[in-house]
């Protein structure tokens, strides 16, 4: 579709130039951005002693799989993979709708009280209460130790809205007034016209929502008691840190720090499964997708 | 579709939470069996208690150390360490529910967050019956705060006989005591073995080249030195952490002392020091830029990792290091997996004399490790929590906390002592990361779990000499490291009342952070070290010897006591 | 449009009419009955907190109980013999991330953007963003693996003919040293955004410009960047708020002693003052500290861009 689009005037030289040098420096980038993930994949794969000797920079040494067995042998990181997944899909979805839900409203300049709304919306994301107080609702409201604890209180990341509601205000006035006359009241505007026309929005929303949701182990630990409940990031973090952070090297007696391998192995691990959702949501990262909307 | 959207949502969001709530009842229900570890198994709901009922007290003579008719729940917050993971219902806590009728709710926090959430659930004095405190700061800052239960009141021969012998045993507990009282029951070592900062060279390359074991820290440089030029592409001594470790680890053998911030304990001096701020920290900072001159120190001393030390000495870069000397152990296994190295040993050296012509070491803290639980002071069933706390100082609560199961993990051999059952041990011979923490995660045993009276290395031993792991290299270690006079226990810290800590930390972070940018230059010989006198001066005006003099007026009012 | 609704704001309003434009807006209250309960329950309920600043926080007393000591902790701080050296290095680490990790994410979005190869575009994307993934202990591992005296870079500078470098214990390679890895390790995730907005470019439009003449650059130039300026703004707005904010995490495991000149900042400072050591209400001033500047600065970007491009927060 793009292809038919770029060639229906013919490249100048200048252009080709152009397209040399892009694809060289992307080529370039891209490499710079690959190969820390690369070492890490390598070096999980690599026997210790070629770890050791700072032999490892392209290729892995001594192949072997033992650091991945050591993962999943370990039966808390299933548990906290099933307990990630919950909460990403759940998260996401109510991150995202309760998202639209405000950035709609503000992105509309008739929409009274958007102003002050904007401004008091804005502050929380710069004054907070600290982690005592938010800790004391989270109790009173008797969702400490559920997932709801961990849920409710990102529901909406501020940021996040207003990126979303710079996109909704794009959208030409035009659109919505029509809607306006043929009788449709804001909801149904915003599901059926704004919604559909933001897919490359909604899809960073998504991607932005599930990482963090993926990523995050600070609320979990705060707001969890039971280890059944726990994400696999609680878990993981653990073991990439100890040797920097726990007291586990200074007691009496040999300190047993995971190994470089079974680390990375682990860092490995905890992300391919958010890695394999960009390529579903890359789709809608193509251009001219609003055209023929605003158009028509 | 928003509307929808949102009645689906509300529809997901329901079915997810009966999951949730019918995946809590599933768990409720656990076995009581002792034969299976069940890896993390929860018991959440109070109704968790009913199922072990059925099975407890079918046996009259069990009944004996109840401390209570009715099954009681406590509830304990934990720390979680990645060696050795903690889960409930391990075999040890079922037992320890069928001698006490008491049922461990354990809170498992990992390791690395558990500061974060201790101090918030402490914060919102909203815990556990019993929490764990890692360090005395705590118990002078949430002590005061009146959350945590007075414990004097039970200290004595009637409530407390078991705890009551080691309060006699170890007058130096009396240091624990704030204002007065005491706000958290202290772990007790059981036949610990002490070792500490040491040390640790390369053995076989001392005996290769026919050079003398050490004696001295000059002899130790003038060997390292030696080292260097037989090997110049060698960094002979490498560390982790940087230059505070660097400082932390080696100050007090080479005569001054650093602990863990400045402050030390002088053993020879019998007071309480700021190193850097004394004279005989330049005899240190020289050493080590005599070191750094002759290539011996790393050059990248001051950027060292975990990580960077391992990979160092394992791939026979490095050849001595000084920090904790058990790693070496561990070192001397991956080493030797290593092409041309299968003789290599990493061996400690017995504390060399320093220049003052002391020898000198201090070990980790063994006879009381620095563990601490307190008890909620609204805390239900507290009288039976005492008891229970007291049981689990007894010689029937540390042997089940410590071995597990008898008849299952340990018997009792002629002379009454614990000892494991080979083929319970075996199983785990080859298990990572190690074979006894595999077994104290197994089990739910030692220090590192529910433990009060606790072992460490005891256990540890007597693992790997029935599996086959312990090595001579091991028996030389401690042999060493028992027979080495120079390690002495760390001293206890005084307790300080709250201003006393906030002008402690006020003097000492601006201190530290002044005295951080200036020793790198020293050790590198940037700047003579004659000089070290104006940094002694301004640490003088920074406050330093009120610091010293809040120490040990502290120490003075604690042995007033 | 937006005349006229210039034009409704600058009227003082009758009763009457505010509830005829209130009632007119009811869906769109009803839409944001949910975020704004949200906001109400789990960002304004807990502000109270910010009171401890004034406080002394005792634990058992709760925060309302604690006995008030005034600006007692704001005056430790500002009086403290390294504050202007610590707001110093926040700022600058602050601006050097904005000067140089603000344009590339855009740069890379556009490049991105200019490539026709859809396969290529996706395995450029893709791997872009991958570094954000792992964790700052890790990178932070790497950088000193990378940066130590036989480390890569090192290498290639020796292959080149150079001295080696002791990067990390140089004060004037930290702050280097602390953007370049970030803009490495987000600039691929940032460009997201940007390449969400470019979607919404009118391609007719750029087809126009095309036929009118306009090389590449002029098409990006003139069509291109102004579609997503809006975008831009705001984000530069809200990067402008957060300069004086700077997690410690990552600083902690690169600096030390020797580096603190450049590398020391109002976080890592308070770390070792003991953050984690319960001083709740010295940091909670130090953090309202960051936030009275952060708004300020917020307030100001906010104001400069509604004059430069008519775009801004509120």
């Amino acid at each position: 579709m793009q292809k038919t689009k770029q060639s229906k005037v013919p490249q100048s030289l200048g252009s080709k130039i152009f397209s040399i040098v892009n694809y060289t420096i992307l080529a370039l980038v891209g490499f710079i951005m690959f190969y820390p993930m690369f070492y890490v994949f390598i070096v999980s794969i690599s026997s210790a002693q070629y770890i050791n000797q700072g032999m490892i920079s392209f290729l892995p040494k001594g192949i072997n799989f033992e650091a991945y067995e050591r993962v999943l042998q370990n039966k808390d990181i299933w548990v906290g993979y099933k307990n990630t997944i919950l909460y990403t899909v759940l998260g996401t979805l109510i991150n995202v709708v309760l998202t639209a839900m405000c950035a709609y409203p503000l992105s509309r300049k008739e929409f009274y009280g958007r102003g002050p709304f904007t401004v008091l919306i804005t502050l929380t994301m710069f004054i907070s209460g600290g982690m005592i107080p938010l800790y004391l609702v989270i109790n009173n409201l008797k969702i400490m130790n559920t997932m709801w604890a961990i849920l409710l209180p990102s529901a909406i990341s501020t940021y996040n809205m207003i990126v979303m509601r710079t996109s909704f205000s794009s959208i030409p006035d035009s659109l919505i007034e029509s809607a306006y006359l043929d009788g449709a009241n804001d909801i149904q505007i915003l599901a059926k016209i704004i919604m559909p026309l933001s897919k490359a929005i909604i899809a960073t929303m998504v991607l932005f929502y599930a990482v963090s949701h993926w990523n995050s182990y600070f609320p979990a630990m705060l707001y969890l008691n039971d280890k059944a409940k726990y994400p696999v990031q609680v878990i993981m973090r653990d073991i990439i840190i100890e040797s920097d952070m726990s007291q586990a090297g200074d007691m009496s007696g040999m300190a047993n720090v995971a190994a470089t391998n079974y680390k990375y192995a682990v860092i490995i691990i905890s992300i391919v499964p958010i890695l394999m959702v960009y390529p579903f949501i890359q789709k809608y990262f193509t251009k001219g997708v609003m055209v023929g909307a605003v158009k028509g | 579709m928003t509307r929808k959207g949102l009645r689906a949502m509300a529809t997901v969001m329901a079915v997810m939470l009966a999951a949730v709530l019918g995946g809590c009842a599933g768990n409720g229900g656990n076995t009581n069996s002792t034969t299976s570890s069940t890896g993390t198994t929860n018991s959440t709901t109070n109704a968790a208690t009913t199922p072990g009922t059925a099975q407890n007290g079918e046996n009259e003579e069990d009944k004996s150390s109840w401390v209570s008719d009715k099954p009681i729940e406590v509830s304990i917050m934990l720390s979680d360490s990645p060696s050795q993971p903690l889960k409930n219902d391990a075999p040890s806590h079922q037992e320890i529910f069928k001698k006490t009728n008491v049922k461990l709710n354990i809170q498992i926090v990992p390791a690395g967050s558990y500061t974060d959430k201790k101090n918030i659930v402490l914060g919102t004095n909203n815990f556990t019956d019993i929490i764990y405190i890692p360090n005395t700061s705590d118990i002078v800052t949430y002590g005061e705060a009146g959350i945590f239960e007075p414990l004097t009141q039970y200290i004595n021969e009637e409530t407390m006989p078991n705890f009551y012998k080691f309060w006699q045993q170890y007058p130096e507990m009396k240091k624990y005591l704030l204002n007065g009282e005491l706000y958290a029951f202290p772990v007790v070592a059981r036949n610990e073995s002490a070792n500490g900062f040491g040390p640790v060279i390369r053995k076989d390359l001392l005996e290769k080249h026919n050079i003398a074991t050490p004696q001295t820290f000059e002899e130790l440089l003038d060997a390292l030195t030696k080292l260097k030029e037989i090997y110049p592409d060698s960094i002979p001594w490498t560390g982790r952490k940087g230059t505070n470790q660097l400082l932390k680890t080696s100050c007090y053998m080479l005569g001054s002392g650093y602990g863990d911030n400045g402050i030390y304990y002088d053993h020879d001096l019998k007071q309480y020091v700021f190193g850097p701020a004394s004279e005989n920290f330049k005899a240190v900072l020289d050493y080590f830029s005599r070191a750094y001159k002759a290539g011996v120190l790393d050059p990248e001393f001051a950027t060292t990792t975990s990580e960077t030390m391992e990979s160092k000495l394992c791939s026979g870069r490095s050849f001595f290091y000084l920090d904790n000397s058990g790693f070496g152990q561990n070192y001397t296994k991956t080493i030797q997996k290593l092409e041309g190295y299968e003789d290599a040993v990493f061996q400690v050296l017995p504390i060399p004399e320093n220049s003052f012509g002391q020898r000198r070491a201090t070990a980790y803290a063994t006879e009381l490790p620095g563990r601490f639980y307190a008890l909620n002071a609204s805390a239900k069933n507290k009288e039976e929590i005492i008891k229970f706390i007291d049981w689990m100082y007894s010689p029937e609560g540390s042997d089940i906390s410590n071995y597990g199961v008898e008849g299952y993990s340990f018997e009792y051999d002629e002379n009454g002592e614990p000892q494991f059952i080979k083929e319970y041990v075996m199983q785990f011979k080859d298990a990572q990361p190690s074979d006894y923490y595999a077994i104290y995660a197994d089990l739910g045993i030692t220090k590192l779990d529910w433990c009060l009276w606790a072992c460490n290395t005891e256990t540890w031993f007597k693992i790997q000499k029935l599996d086959g792991n312990w090595t001579e290299i091991a028996d030389e270690y401690w042999d060493i490291i028992n027979s080495d006079e120079a390690y002495v226990q760390p001293m206890i810290m005084p307790s300080f009342t709250s201003e006393e800590a906030e002008r402690i930390q006020d003097i000492l972070v601006d201190v530290n952070t002044m005295l951080e940018q200036e020793y790198n230059k020293y050790i590198m010989g940037e700047v003579a070290i004659d000089n070290w006198d104006n940094v002694i001066a301004k640490c003088e005006q920074m406050g330093i010897r009120e610091l010293e003099q809040i120490y040990n007026d502290a120490e003075a009012r604690v042995n007033a006591q | 449009m937006k005349k006229k609704e210039k034009a409704v704001t600058k009227y003082r309003l009758t009763g009457k009419q505010r509830w005829r434009l209130i009632k007119r807006c009811r869906y769109m209250y009803l839409l944001m009955l949910l975020p704004i309960l949200y906001y109400i329950i789990f960002c304004y309920g807990p502000m109270y907190g910010v009171l401890i600043a004034f406080k002394d926080y005792k634990i058992a007393k709760g925060v309302w109980a604690s006995p008030w000591v005034g600006f007692k902790w704001f005056e430790k701080f500002l009086t403290d013999a390294y504050f202007w050296k610590l707001v110093r290095n926040t700022l600058l680490l602050n601006i050097y991330g904005l000067l140089w990790g603000f344009p590339i994410p855009i740069i890379l979005a556009l490049m991105l953007n200019e490539v026709s190869n859809s396969k290529f575009k996706r395995v450029v994307q893709t791997v872009s963003y991958l570094p954000h993934f792992i964790s700052t202990v890790v990178i932070c591992g790497m950088l000193i693996n990378f940066l130590s005296l036989d480390g890569l870079i090192n290498q290639l500078l020796a292959a080149l003919g150079l001295q080696k470098i002791q990067f990390l214990m140089q004060p004037k390679w930290f702050r280097t040293i602390f953007t370049a890895s970030g803009i490495w390790q987000s600039c691929g995730w940032t460009s997201i955004i940007y390449l969400a907005a470019l979607t919404s470019v009118d391609q007719q439009l750029i087809e126009a410009a095309h036929i009118d003449g306009a090389n590449r650059f002029q098409r990006i130039l003139h069509v291109t960047i102004p579609a997503i300026t809006p975008t831009i703004s705001i984000m530069l707005i809200m990067q402008l708020g957060r300069l004086m904010t700077l997690g410690y995490e990552k600083i902690i495991l690169l600096y030390n002693g020797s580096t603190y000149e450049t590398a020391d900042t109002i976080a890592t400072y308070v770390y070792r003052r003991g953050i984690l050591n319960a001083d709740y209400s010295y940091s909670t001033a130090v953090g309202l500290f960051q936030t009275v500047v952060g708004v300020i600065l917020l307030v100001t970007a906010n104001k400069v861009s509604n004059k430069l491009s008519e775009t801004s927060l509120w």
